[in-house]
């Protein structure tokens, strides 16, 4: 059936049908490319950050200086308070007005920084006191400019009244209030996931009594 | 006739299109999943991304830990004291994978230069404090 017939064309059933298929399968080849190509950089892309995150909080739970040791072998997962009170900050030292501290391990990843804490989740803590420590890990960085101001600003923003709603991991630092115009210039990975917000399980040796607790790992990197 | 259509030409459109669709959706993509994936394996990324995650993770075993990882591909690499390890592969296949790519880590490994190899091995050892090590042939 020739359903136009004019100069130098003729249009058929077919030869519609055929332009249909071949737009379709171009469409349809388009839309699976760019759907899929942009997914995986995405993926990657998001994914340093909590890599390096989960990949510290892994390695702070094995360190020497920082876990509870028997016959001399680090116990994995399980945290000396006592380590902690010296290597660490608590809110006692942040009413004092102190700096946070920075864990000096020799733990760190280059032009990235990393907010540490660890909280005791069988101490009582509401907007009086909280059984928490607080770290920095800072990386040398030839790139990421003003990092201890950053890290000073997260310490300084940082709210007894908001520990309880970290426990439950629905919160993690607030970087967005400490962003300087130099961490626009570059592409900043911050975690966000749920390993940020919900950390790693730990256990916190106190002398003889041992206390179930968490650490999360927060970052920054380029 | 010229420029008319028959039933056998639109029942065989129908099948090369049913066949299009099919090929397109199963065995094509499983293909490209298959290249993609020897592609992302093999690839100075993703070799660079493995090697950083092992060095780091090597850290959380609690006493001592050998990682040995063989590659089918070869590799030049070199670890820097800057924290970052640098990989390119040997025969690079296409113009974009001749540049290197580099992914950092986050324990003190000694630096070095490798080139050609397919097998890295990454050692925490005790003797007297901790001491990490990286060797690639």
């Amino acid at each position: 059936m020739v359903l136009k017939r004019s100069k130098g064309i003729t249009l058929t059933i077919s030869g519609i049908f055929t332009a249909l298929l071949v737009i379709g399968m171009i469409a349809l080849l388009l839309y699976l490319f760019f759907s899929r190509v942009l997914r995986v950089h995405v993926i990657i892309s998001e994914n340093l950050i909590e890599r390096r995150a989960i990949n510290l909080a892994e390695v702070l739970i094995t360190t020497d200086e920082l876990t509870y040791k028997e016959k001399g072998i680090p116990l994995r997962g399980v945290l000396n308070a006592t380590a902690l009170d010296e290597l660490m900050s608590s809110f006692e030292d942040k009413k004092k007005g102190e700096e946070i501290k920075e864990l000096d391990l020799d733990i760190w990843y280059p032009n990235s920084f990393f907010m540490v804490s660890v909280y005791d989740l069988e101490e009582r803590c509401d907007e009086n006191s909280c059984k928490a420590w607080f770290g920095h890990v800072a990386g040398e960085t030839d790139v990421l400019k003003g990092v201890s101001e950053i890290v000073n600003c997260l310490w300084g923003n940082l709210r007894i009244e908001d520990i309880p709603s970290y426990l439950f991991g629905s919160y993690v630092w607030d970087f967005a209030k400490c962003v300087t115009e130099e961490y626009t210039k570059y592409q900043t990975f911050v975690s966000s996931s749920e390993i940020a917000r919900k950390g790693l399980p730990v256990l916190i040796r106190y002398g003889d009594k041992t206390h179930v607790g968490k650490i999360i790992v927060w970052g920054v990197s380029v | 006739m010229k420029g008319s259509i028959t039933i056998t030409d639109t029942i065989g459109i129908i099948i090369i299109a049913l066949l299009l669709i099919t090929l397109f959706t199963s065995i094509f993509f499983k293909i490209f999943d298959e290249i993609a994936r020897e592609l992302a394996s093999s690839s100075a990324d993703g070799m660079a991304r493995r090697l950083s995650n092992l060095m780091t993770i090597s850290g959380a075993a609690p006493y001592y830990v050998k990682i040995k990882l063989e590659e089918k591909a070869r590799y030049n690499c070199e670890v820097k004291s800057s924290r970052y390890i640098w990989i390119q592969l040997s025969n690079p296949p296409g113009y974009r994978e001749r540049t290197g790519r580099e992914q950092g880590f986050a324990l003190p490994f000694s630096p070095g230069k490798y080139e050609d190899v397919s097998v890295f091995t990454i050692t925490k050892r005790r003797n007297g404090g901790v001491g990490y090590g990286f060797k690639a042939k």
